[in-house]
């Protein structure tokens, strides 16, 4: 069980360090935009 | 269909990409069902006391259920390596010099390929990387059981009872791996697709929308459109993070109720065995990846979490660089033509010079002009005028003297001033910023309407001299009438 919950609270951290990349990557379209705009 | 594929640098490489990530998934459905099957078979017989069928069944390499994890990320290069192409178009558009037709193309195509890479290659993301929790989960189980069954036969010999319990038991239900694989994408990936996706579906519907717009009004519809997108991406970002935890709190769950180290310690009556270095190793591997994701995207995050000043209508369009008057107007600027007053006397309208003998003759054209294209429309008697600061009165007074004459009378002051902005990924940025003050502009007192602060150009020594007291006037809620005297 030690082994599995070490093993989820990595994942979990994989999973919020994807998304948190996922989301910066895609917002960066904005800066872009912006950069027209500007 | 084939125009997206035509805006989209790399498309081919992409949908190769992807092709091969997916049939990769399903080579690995296929192949670590299959292997369960076998495994099965054998520990059945095991139960039955054959212990020999175990000594046939493969460990299977790890391997196969790395490239299958990693088929996910080659996609996600892919892609990014596309929308990298059009965002360097967009860059290019805005920062290299060359003909205003060839950066609109630039920036068309920059534009179309940004959202064009960015909803196929979420697509494409999304599609591996559900198939890779399945089929990752599948095999990862293959492999982990394949180890228990082998533990199982090297036992059998000599404690039978522990081989039994690892014949039970030898590793984690699919189930357990594919439940808590796929609730960490569901729930904790899941959400931030889902905006992305979103929001490039806006973007689509309000770009597509721009084309009926009217042209003043562009800029600040996708001015609006990119705050809505960034307010859309925040909220699936939150709820991908409370979606983590829901995930993580299921992946805890299964992982405790469906623990074969539990099972068999149940079975045998022993505590369970200490974690292997395998476990401990993936685990830092996992949190190490973890932080070298979070370490790349700590510029994107500095540069989206920087402000840039807010958008103003009158933001670059007059493209011009002349030393106004150093004053900020307060009125819109609108489209009129655009006259500009230049210290040595030089006059120019609409990017052209222009002799003062000419002017009004040319105003009264363009007035004609306006009443042909806009016969349903009222003459609307404004002009942009523009004058560099030292431009003195005795230039100044009869431009705009031509000017009342022929009847642009509500003409717009228009200041330039240059705007910076530091962005961390792209560095120093400058642009021009154009404010206006309206103002009524007359021959004669006479003409002057009723309760307005009336201002006799002739009085001032140059424009800065003039521009500065109608700014002041209007600064005070006044409407300002200046007067200037036939042409």
């Amino acid at each position: 069980v030690l082994r599995s919950l070490l093993l989820v609270a990595a994942g979990a951290m994989l999973t919020l360090s994807v998304s948190h990349l996922l989301h910066h990557y895609v917002r960066l379209s904005e800066s872009y935009g912006r950069l027209v705009l500007f | 269909m084939s125009s997206m594929i035509q805006n989209l640098p790399r498309f081919w490489l992409l949908a190769g990409t992807t092709l091969l990530a997916v049939l990769l998934q399903v080579y690995l459905l296929v192949v670590s069902r299959r292997r369960l099957a076998v495994q099965d078979k054998a520990r059945q017989r095991a139960t039955q006391g054959d212990w020999s069928s175990l000594a046939g069944v493969p460990i299977p390499s790890w391997g196969l259920a790395v490239a299958g994890a990693l088929a996910p990320l080659c996609v996600a290069a892919v892609a990014v390596t596309a929308l990298q192409t059009s965002r360097g178009k967009i860059w290019q558009a805005v920062t290299a010099p060359g003909e205003p037709a060839d950066k609109a193309q630039l920036l068309s195509e920059g534009m179309a390929g940004d959202l064009n890479g960015l909803m196929v290659g979420l697509t494409a993301f999304s599609v591996v990387l559900a198939l890779a929790a399945v089929a990752v989960g599948l095999a990862a189980t293959a492999r982990l059981r394949a180890r228990g069954l082998a533990r199982a036969s090297a036992l059998s010999a000599t404690e039978p009872e522990i081989a039994a319990a690892w014949a039970r038991h030898p590793g984690p239900a699919p189930g357990l791996l594919i439940g808590s694989l796929s609730a960490f994408v569901i729930a904790g990936v899941g959400p931030m697709i889902g905006a992305a996706s979103l929001s490039g579906s806006h973007r689509i519907k309000t770009m597509a929308d721009l084309v009926g717009t009217e042209p003043s009004h562009k800029g600040a519809v996708l001015a609006q459109l990119l705050t809505d997108v960034t307010q859309r991406l925040e909220a699936g970002l939150w709820q991908a993070r409370l979606g983590a935890l829901v995930a993580a709190a299921i992946a805890a769950g299964l992982a405790i109720a469906l623990s074969p180290a539990r099972a068999r310690a149940r079975e045998l009556g022993k505590p369970a065995e200490l974690p292997g270095r395998g476990a401990l190793a993936l685990a830092a591997g996992m949190a190490l990846l973890a932080a070298a994701l979070f370490m790349v995207a700590q510029p994107l995050q500095r540069e989206n979490q920087t402000p840039w000043p807010p958008f103003s209508s009158g933001t670059d369009r007059l493209q011009l660089k002349l030393d106004t008057p150093a004053l900020t107007g307060t009125d819109e600027l609108e489209r009129a033509p655009v006259l500009i007053a230049l210290a040595g006397g030089g006059l120019s309208l609409n990017g052209r010079g222009i002799q003062r003998q000419d002017l009004e003759d040319t105003l009264w054209v363009l007035r004609n002009n306006f009443r042909v294209l806009h016969r349903d429309q009222l003459f609307d008697r404004r002009l942009v005028f523009l004058c560099e600061k030292t431009t003195p009165a005795e230039h100044l007074v009869p431009a705009l003297a031509s000017v009342a004459h022929a009847g642009y009378t509500r003409p717009l002051l228009t200041f330039l001033r240059q705007e910076e902005t530091v962005r961390p990924l792209f560095g120093t940025r400058v642009h021009t910023v154009a404010t206006a003050t309206l103002f009524s502009v007359v021959n004669s007192s006479d003409e002057a309407e009723d309760g307005t602060a009336g201002v006799d150009a002739r009085e001032f020594a140059d424009c800065a001299a003039l521009a500065a007291r109608i700014v002041q006037l209007r600064g005070e809620g006044r409407d300002v009438t200046v007067i200037v005297g036939r042409p």
